[in-house]
Formats: C-alpha cells, sequence, structure tokens
C-alpha cells in the first residue's frame, strides 16, 4: 500500500495533519510533525504526551492523516486504524534519537520524553492533487 | 470568544477541518480562506469542493467540526462547533482566499519553497463554504498551555 512514491512525505520535512475522534463523535483536527513509515501497510505517530489525540485513540481506533511530499508538494490521504504501541525495538530507538535531536537543538532535552511509538495500519492512501 | 490575537492566526494562518461520520470515521480538508463573523459568532470555511469530497460527503449541516488554524509563528488554536449552513463560495470570499494565498507566499519563499509548489497546494478554486457555531476554542502553540480551552 505505502510505496516508494509516499516515502518522501513521510520524512518529517513538513508536517502532517491528522483528525481523530472521541467515542462521542467529536472532532479533533491536529497538526503533528511527522508520521513515521513501519511497512508498506503500517506507520508509526510518537506517543510524548496523553494529549486530545491520543485520548481520541483510546476511545475510537480511526484516524485520518495527510502526508505532503516536500519534493514536490503531492498530498495522500491516509485512513489508519490503531493497532498497538512499541516502547523498544529499533523503531522507537529511530523516533526517540530524532526527537531528542530537536528537543536538545530547542533547550528542551528531557522534556519531550518518547513513551511509546503507536503503530497504526494503513487502511487506504489516496493522491488528492 | 474569539480575540484580536485569536482572529490575526485565523485569518493569516493555515487550516485544516475536520468531522466525523456517522460510524465514527474522521475526515479532513485544507481551508483556502476563513471569514469570521463577530455578530453571529461563526467562522466561514471555504473549501475546494473537488480536493475535499471525503470530508463533504460525510458531512451535513448540524456535523461537529474542529478547525486547526497554525501561523508560521507556531500559534495555533482549534475551534470547534456545529456546521450551520454549506453553500456555494461569495465573491468577497474569494477575495479572502486570494489574500491569504498572497500573504503565504513569502513566509514559504523564506522556507525554501517556490511559489510554483506553494500553488500545488493553494492555487485550489475555492467552491464550497462551510460554516460553524464557535462553540470551544482551544490553545494549540506547543508550550505549556497546549491544549487549554481559551
Amino acid at each position: 500500500m505505502i510505496n516508494e512514491e509516499h516515502l518522501p512525505a513521510l520524512q518529517g520535512m513538513f508536517p502532517s495533519w491528522i483528525t481523530t475522534s472521541s467515542s462521542e463523535g467529536e472532532p479533533n483536527t491536529t497538526v503533528i510533525s511527522q508520521i513515521w513509515y513501519v511497512s508498506a501497510n503500517e506507520v508509526a505517530l510518537s506517543f510524548q504526551f496523553f494529549n486530545k489525540t491520543k485520548k481520541n485513540i483510546s476511545q475510537n481506533p480511526f484516524a485520518y492523516a495527510t502526508i505532503l511530499n516536500p519534493e514536490n508538494f503531492d498530498m495522500f490521504n491516509l485512513e489508519l486504524q490503531y493497532a498497538r504501541t512499541e516502547s523498544d525495538g529499533d523503531l522507537f530507538d529511530e523516533m526517540d534519537m530524532k526527537l531528542e535531536a530537536i528537543a536538545s537543538m530547542t533547550g528542551m532535552s528531557g522534556i519531550f520524553e518518547l513513551k511509546g511509538a503507536d503503530i497504526y495500519k494503513v487502511l487506504s492512501i489516496i493522491k488528492t492533487n | 470568544m474569539v480575540t484580536d490575537k485569536i482572529h490575526e492566526v485565523l485569518t493569516t494562518g493555515i487550516g485544516h477541518i475536520g468531522c466525523v461520520s456517522s460510524s465514527l470515521r474522521p475526515f479532513h480538508s485544507d481551508v483556502l480562506g476563513v471569514i469570521y463573523n463577530r455578530d453571529s459568532e461563526e467562522i466561514s470555511c471555504c473549501l475546494n469542493r473537488e480536493s475535499s469530497e471525503p470530508f463533504l460527503n460525510n458531512l451535513v449541516v448540524g456535523s461537529m467540526v474542529s478547525l486547526f488554524v497554525g501561523a508560521i509563528s507556531h500559534e495555533a488554536y482549534n475551534i470547534k462547533g456545529p456546521v450551520t449552513a454549506l453553500r456555494d463560495v461569495q465573491e468577497n470570499e474569494k477575495f479572502v482566499c486570494d489574500k491569504l494565498r498572497h500573504g503565504i507566499y513569502e513566509p514559504f519563499a523564506a522556507l525554501g519553497i517556490t511559489q510554483d509548489l506553494a500553488d500545488r497546494y493553494w492555487l485550489r478554486t475555492p467552491n464550497v463554504t462551510v460554516v460553524f457555531k464557535v462553540n470551544k476554542i482551544f490553545i494549540q502553540t506547543p508550550g505549556p498551555d497546549a491544549g487549554k480551552q481559551v
């Protein structure tokens, strides 16, 4: 499902945006720094805080995200379903290192601790422009 | 409820508006221009119908929406409320969209994004307007106040 065409949009060069919903049907749309490539069928989001997105996903596993290729501004909409959270392993370590590097550059080292890598199954991916 | 500071971000920032289907599947679309009506406390969001199809297919009058709007400075807000109207874009709203698009080119250029690239996002015809009532506003600027209701 995810192929080479999509990979530049999953490098974190440009923010992504994501919408989730509470179990009562209240949407929450926000911007996140990066959606990470996991496999052809999975992506990951960093879990650093128990924010509204995380709260919603604990109630309703579906999410909708948009990623943007910084080279040509191709945009893709992804329908996602939360699968699991990983708190160790290669992906977790890669996310942790990158987030720590960003934090140290902004003088916030140790504040944005990575609690987990939230893995989502990609249900669909569609180019929008 | 919408202060001058919030209004500035609303009308000069980059926006995305989300909704939820009857089966609790979320969707969103990109906002090409925003107008706030102080008298009715309603926000009008101009969208491109063709690229907003999944969002519009799941939106009706009465749907709850969430509008994220953020400035290049990272100041950002999330505004929520029920949809009160879905209609064609009016002439004054097209002007607002053009003004926002032209205002975006300069900060994008400072980030190394050419106008040709920016136009792949911004040069879409605004042809449908979603109007919603402002019920709740949340701070989304990264920092200690993120998530707090205004």
